[in-house]
């Protein structure tokens, strides 16, 4: 063991002379590097999405007011209100910025980049060049969506589903004139970037596991990992080739989503033959399964998470696995579910609507194993565990919601109201964004080395929770009074008129909500410098990058890591200590004697 | 502050249960039905909120339980279990769940087929449905009944806008069509929903049966003033509907403006 | 982590949080709303808008003292508006709860634009363009040559849309809501041919400041003579035709003395010989003739052509954008050219309205602004000067019978237009 960490050592220093500040920093190949590279860029964008629900917020709270802030930094209409199309924009280019340039990369740009070689034991990645493309890739799909922001006839207004022939022909939407092309291509290239990733990780855990680490022995976070760069690589073609079919359409007049006979704003158009429904069918095709890309990783986080701060083995284990397996296969089944009222054919959906509910089953059984893991543990409330927990607990309300839309003759009544609008926000906020706080605040100290501070860190918890419960939770009230999405003005309607103070209400919160965030903000950066020293292993967790030195140098690990155990053997009768970490050695056996070894690299 | 924490969870359940309560008590809640068809919806939808609510309360319950009990720094914490899971466990809440989605699945078939699948049959003599076509524009509702005649898309077919006039307690069949993008032809009232798409004809049916007046909302985004596009649907009786389409008859046929005295709203 | 200031640091927290959205949102309001000139034809009277900014501040002022702003609007009793409704359809939006005021903004500014220009931020998107009300120039109405129209047919507008353009129908808007914004379509109106009036006026009797070529007492003198433009009432009523302005107000004012005499449409009841299909063939030869030794045609194959779906291919602009020059007018506010193209008859979509009366107005009065002429000429050679307003409007409403049936003959079921496109009657 000792020539191995000799070895290392005398790598790591030969990249060490060699590096330039634009290498190891900027155009590093380094996974961490690139990890942290992705978890700031989406930080950002983070901000920039929320700054956007606020506008969305605002206007349905005080509908045609001067829009503060806000308003003044983007665009106002004559006569000093918002316009109409500027509404539209505003929830296109939200959720476009936090599916595609904040939630899909920090989960597995952050996160997978900086936590796949370290969680399995391998110095880097399987191919460090394409990792550090795949981060690059992100930049000009940047530059699209940010100066789609400044094109002649405004920023994509057609919703992030682009919808044709909204987003297809250019006079049905201003923002469809030119700024859905960047739209389209920004897609591409940050489908390039994930595809680029996925290659990646598949690759190394696959290939690069050190030895010991057979495939049960992965934490839940490699597992979800893998199965979402399944994934990824078997959805993102589609997608793909969707969006150049409607750039096709757009730019070079073929007719693959336009029917025959279309006026649209008095013009009519000479391709024709083509189905508005065939987009509907691709884009879902992919967007379904990318839901499961927003969320299991960070179902695999919150996982490890739980069982660290519960000082107890995850229970269930292999159901879990199993069931995580099980979305990848039915997550490709059920895309019909998007479309029930669509005009897709009735029979069809019949059949979506049972696979989909059996897509329920796999994450009802990973609650179970979360709320099985807390039995009988030593549950110590830290503030990622808090997170974590709050993930399980919000994640409960957002699958229940889910079998209304499951369901489709109640789907015919709540399909495109707020009901939808709740349900998918308590999934991919209430459920993945406060699974990356947990997952930022317990994986802080391997990145920069120092902890973040736990106090400002729970008062953060406690106020986003209370706000997003706010916020969230009332939006299943509207939906049950059939308050639609995407109406600029729903008070036009005499059925949706008492529902403006609620709606204030919500607003309010969600103001308190982006607030928040605020402290998180400063805590982050403050804690760069300030925070306390952590050292390897602050949380006394047992997986392998608690091994390595905080933060890791690169090729990560100072000695070779031997993995005897699968990751969450908290409190082992085995061994004193209630942590069990993966490589120590069992007391009978003699180190340097790997039990197994599977995949050498 | 373990307490303080599973405190905090514990409002989840309550406060969530309560604000629908709250909603229901004070009338936020489903619009009113006022269709035939409807209540086979809303029954449905209280079915699955009183079957997750259940679900939703004992396990956030349990959730609550577990993070008081078993807080570290509880002095009645009992020892830290070792355990990997169970397996008899796992097959029960695997089987369990299994078994009631695939209920609501099946339970829930019937309904989904009346409302979209059985169209009415246009040549029941008996009680013949109220054919109307609608074709949705940016931003607005055109309808289309049919003339003397009774058939859609000859010369004396009769044109209104925004204006749905139905007659109450009729089977009434919509032919959706879209001219331009998507919309979508929303009753919160009837409990019906439907796309309309450009090149497509969707069937659309409802039995209204409340007299009065409705919104018909557009629930796709069709464009900037997709907010705008906002329809209204009159139930009336039997003969009110005849008279409407009466006067849509004779204002259609118009050749002289009418004398003031004689001046009525465009039907 | 777990001392006992705990509590304190969240209560720090939400107060500084409170203070921070107190502060942010305070800071948002927006500069009050205001006119935009009408540059374009500032420039077009023969003034450099961009150069002389004095003339323009003048016209302003000028029009602030007459009609007021779009926040605060107000219009003298000789124009014959009321003031109330002008103030329930104007100002920002207000009222979600309860009554609606600024409803001009909320449901018609997006593409009318705040002056009435018809160059809102949504109309570059629209074929074709949203109304330009600023010159009193209206298509769809019931009055005489380019009488302005009636508040009824403003009505009918905003009650059933223009179907085959952007404008859609207002009809669920309620009767008080839809009289405000009538009235301030007319003021917005009244206030563009206003303005039109007074710079026709100052193109005339500006002098342009030169510096030191005018002597003190000449720029005193200039300035006395614009400053009575801006005390200007007096001025308005009582000038030289070039800013009497009231004419224009009495128009608007008569547009009901002024209404189309429709003369009653032959049937079956007056004449037991009439037959609709003989009619419709009466109706499509005058369609198609210009000119017969029988009769003066409507000539309307001139434009919309052979098959009647306007594809005669003819560039023709109508009267808002003839005279715009591209890119220099563009600059100042002009939206792009864009050629208007004959109506395809067959569609079955008539922006006017369906009824055989709108028919009948289309044809007999044209269409005021576009290149679509009157059809008064329509008439049989040799007939008595008393009938023959009696023949012209019988042939017109032959010619309303050919029109009413077409999109209804079999080869209108799918028609195919030049530029290839196809075009179902089913779209109606």
């Amino acid at each position: 063991m000792s020539t191995i960490t000799a070895d290392m050592h005398g790598h790591e220093a030969a990249h060490g002379h060699s590096a330039s500040f634009i290498s190891t920093y900027v155009f590093s190949k380094d996974h961490k590097i690139i990890g942290i590279q992705f978890l700031f860029s989406t930080l950002l964008w983070f901000f920039v999405g929320g700054l956007l629900a606020l506008g969305i917020r605002w206007q349905l709270a005080y509908p045609w007011q001067g829009m503060p802030i806000i308003g003044r930094m983007l665009f106002s209409a004559e006569g000093g209100q918002i316009a109409p199309e500027f509404y539209t924009v505003l929830f296109t280019m939200h959720a476009t910025v936090m599916i595609f340039l904040v939630i899909i990369p920090i989960l597995a740009g952050a996160f997978g980049n900086y936590l796949i070689p370290l969680m399995i034991g391998a110095d880097d990645m399987a191919f460090p060049t394409l990792n550090m493309l795949s981060y690059w890739f992100m930049w000009p799909a940047f530059m699209c969506f940010g100066s789609s922001f400044f094109m002649s006839g405004g920023p994509p207004a057609s919703g992030w589903t682009v919808y044709p022939p909204l987003s297809v022909h250019v006079g049905a939407a201003p923002g469809s004139l030119n700024a859905q092309n960047l739209w389209l291509l920004g897609l591409t290239l940050v489908g390039i970037s994930s595809m680029m990733g996925s290659v990646n990780y598949l690759t190394t855990i696959i290939q690069m596991r050190a030895p010991g680490m057979t495939m049960f022995r992965l934490p839940m976070t490699i597992w979800a990992m893998f199965i979402t760069a399944v994934l990824q690589a078997f959805a993102l073609p589609v997608l793909t080739a969707a969006g150049f079919m409607q750039l096709m359409d757009r730019t070079i007049g073929t007719g693959f989503f336009l029917p025959e006979g279309l006026v649209v704003n008095n013009s009519s158009i000479s391709a024709g033959g083509g189905q508005p429904l065939l987009w509907q069918h691709l884009f879902w095709f992919y967007s379904h399964p990318a839901v499961y890309i927003m969320i299991l990783p960070a179902m695999g986080m919150v996982s490890d998470i739980i069982s660290c701060f519960a000082r107890k083995p995850l229970f269930g284990y292999k159901p879990m696995v199993y069931s995580i397996s099980g979305i990848a296969g039915l997550g490709f089944v059920v895309w019909g579910h998007h479309m029930f009222v669509s005009g897709m054919n009735p029979a069809l959906g019949m059949t979506f609507m049972v696979s989909t509910m059996m897509i329920a089953l796999p994450s009802a059984i990973k609650t179970f194993n979360w709320l099985g893991t807390l039995w009988g543990g030593n549950i110590q409330y830290t503030t990622p565990m808090l997170f974590a927990l709050s993930f399980v607990s919000m994640f409960i309300i957002g699958g229940l919601s889910g079998i209304f839309m499951a369901a489709t003759p109640v789907d015919i009544f709540i399909h495109d109201t707020y009901f939808i609008v709740a349900h998918f926000h308590y999934v991919l906020f209430a459920g993945t964004a406060m699974g990356v706080f947990g997952a930022i605040y317990f994986w802080y100290p391997k990145m920069f080395g120092r902890l973040m501070n736990e106090s400002w860190g729970k008062v953060h918890f406690l106020l986003t929770f209370i706000f997003l419960n706010g916020t969230f939770f009332t939006m299943h009230i509207l939906g049950a009074n059939a308050f639609p999405r995407r109406l600029a003005d729903p008070y036009h309607y005499q059925t949706f008129h008492h529902l403006l103070p609620l709606n204030r209400f919500m607003t309010w919160c969600a103001i308190g909500m982006v607030a928040s965030q605020i402290i998180f903000a400063i805590n982050f950066v403050w804690s760069m410098f300030k925070g306390p020293i952590a050292g390897r292993n602050p949380w006394h967790a047992n997986g392998l990058e608690w091994m390595a030195p905080s933060p890791p140098g690169h090729g990560n690990f100072d000695f070779q890591p031997i993995v005897y155990r699968g990751p969450y053997e908290y409190n082992s009768p085995e061994v004193d200590t209630d942590f069990y970490p993966q490589t120590q050695p069992p007391p009978d056996t003699t180190p340097n004697q790997p039990p197994k070894k599977p995949g050498e690299h | 502050m373990g307490k303080f924490w599973s405190l905090l969870f514990l409002a989840v359940p309550v406060l969530g249960v309560a604000s629908f309560v709250w909603g229901w008590q004070e009338k936020i809640w489903l619009p009113e039905d006022h269709s035939a068809n409807g209540g086979a919806i809303d029954h449905l939808f209280y079915f699955i909120l009183a079957l997750t609510g259940v679900v939703f309360v004992i396990t956030e319950g349990a959730m609550f339980w577990f993070m008081w009990r078993y807080d570290s720094r509880s002095g009645k914490r009992p020892p830290t279990k070792f355990v990997h899971g169970s397996h008899t466990l796992e097959v029960v809440w695997t089987i369990v769940p299994a078994a009631t989605l695939l209920f609501i699945a099946i339970y829930q078939m019937n309904v989904w087929a009346d409302n979209k699948m059985r169209r009415p049959d246009m040549a029941n003599m008996q009680d013949p449905p109220v054919e109307i076509e609608v074709t949705a524009r940016q931003f607005e509702w055109r309808f289309r009944y049919p003339g003397p005649d009774k058939i859609i898309g000859t010369a004396d077919d009769l044109f209104t806008v925004n204006e749905l006039h139905v007659p109450v307690n009729r089977k009434i069949l919509i032919q959706l069509k879209s001219q331009d993008v998507l919309h979508s032809f929303f009753l919160p009232n009837m409990r019906v929903k439907q796309d309309a798409v450009p090149g497509m004809k969707q069937p659309v049916w409802f039995t209204p049966t409340q007299i009065g007046k409705d919104d018909l909302v557009c629930a796709e985004l069709c464009g900037w003033g997709h907010y705008k596009m906002k329809g209204r649907l009159i139930v009336e009786s039997q003969a009110d509907y005849d008279k409407f389409l009466q006067s849509l008859q004779e204002y259609q046929s118009a050749t002289q403006e009418p004398a003031a005295a004689q001046k009525k709203d465009i039907p | 982590m777990n001392s006992p200031f705990f509590l304190i640091r969240p209560a720090l927290a939400a107060v500084s949080l409170a203070v921070l959205v107190v502060c942010l949102s305070g800071c948002g309001d927006a500069p009050p709303a205001r006119f935009h000139l009408n540059l374009v034809e500032l420039k077009h009277g023969g003034l450099d808008p961009v150069a002389d900014q004095r003339q323009q501040q003048v016209l302003a002022n000028t029009l602030t003292a007459l009609f007021g702003t779009p926040d605060d609007p107000y219009a003298l009793p000789e124009t014959g508006l009321n003031i109330d409704k002008l103030k329930r359809a104007a100002g920002p939006v207000t009222g979600a709860e309860g009554a609606k005021t600024g409803l001009y903004r909320l449901h018609c500014v997006h593409c009318h634009g705040i002056s009435g220009d018809g160059a809102g931020p949504t109309a570059q998107f629209l074929n074709p363009y949203p109304r330009d009300y600023r010159h009193g120039w209206y298509k769809f109405k019931s009055t005489e040559g380019a009488f302005p129209p009636t508040d009824a047919d403003l009505k009918k507008t905003l009650t059933l849309g223009i179907p085959g353009t952007a404008m859609p129908s207002f009809r669920l808007l309620d009767e008080d809501e839809m009289d405000a914004v009538i009235e301030y379509v007319k003021y917005l109106s009244l206030r563009g041919e206003t303005e039109l009036r007074l710079s026709a006026y100052l193109n005339e009797n500006w002098e342009p400041e030169s510096g030191e070529k005018l002597k003190p007492e000449q720029i005193e003198a200039a300035k006395k003579k614009n400053d009575a433009i801006f005390s200007l009432r007096e001025t308005i009523l009582a000038a030289d035709d070039s800013a009497k302005c009231d004419k224009d107000w009495n128009d608007w004012k008569n547009a009901e003395k002024k209404l189309i005499k429709v003369l009653p449409k032959p049937s079956k009841d007056q004449d037991p010989d009439f037959e609709l299909a003989k009619s419709i063939e009466i109706g499509r030869k005058l369609f198609y003739q210009t000119q017969s030794p029988k009769v003066a045609g409507g000539g309307c194959i001139a434009c919309h052509g052979p098959s009647a779906m306007g594809d005669d291919g003819a560039v023709r602009y109508d009267k808002w954008q003839e005279n715009v020059k591209p890119a220099e007018d563009y600059a100042l506010g002009a939206l792009p050219k864009r050629v208007i193209v004959p109506r395809n008859i067959r569609t079955g979509i008539f922006r006017g309205g369906r009824r055989p009366l709108d028919l009948y107005y289309r044809v007999y009065n044209g269409i005021n602004g576009t290149p679509m002429p009157d059809g008064k000429a329509i008439g049989s050679p040799g007939i008595a000067a008393g009938e023959k307003a009696a023949d012209n409007s019988k042939l017109i409403w032959h010619i309303v019978d050919y029109i009413s049936n077409l999109p209804f003959e079999p080869e209108s079921e799918l028609s195919t237009a030049k530029d290839g496109s196809t075009v179902h009657r089913d779209n109606l």
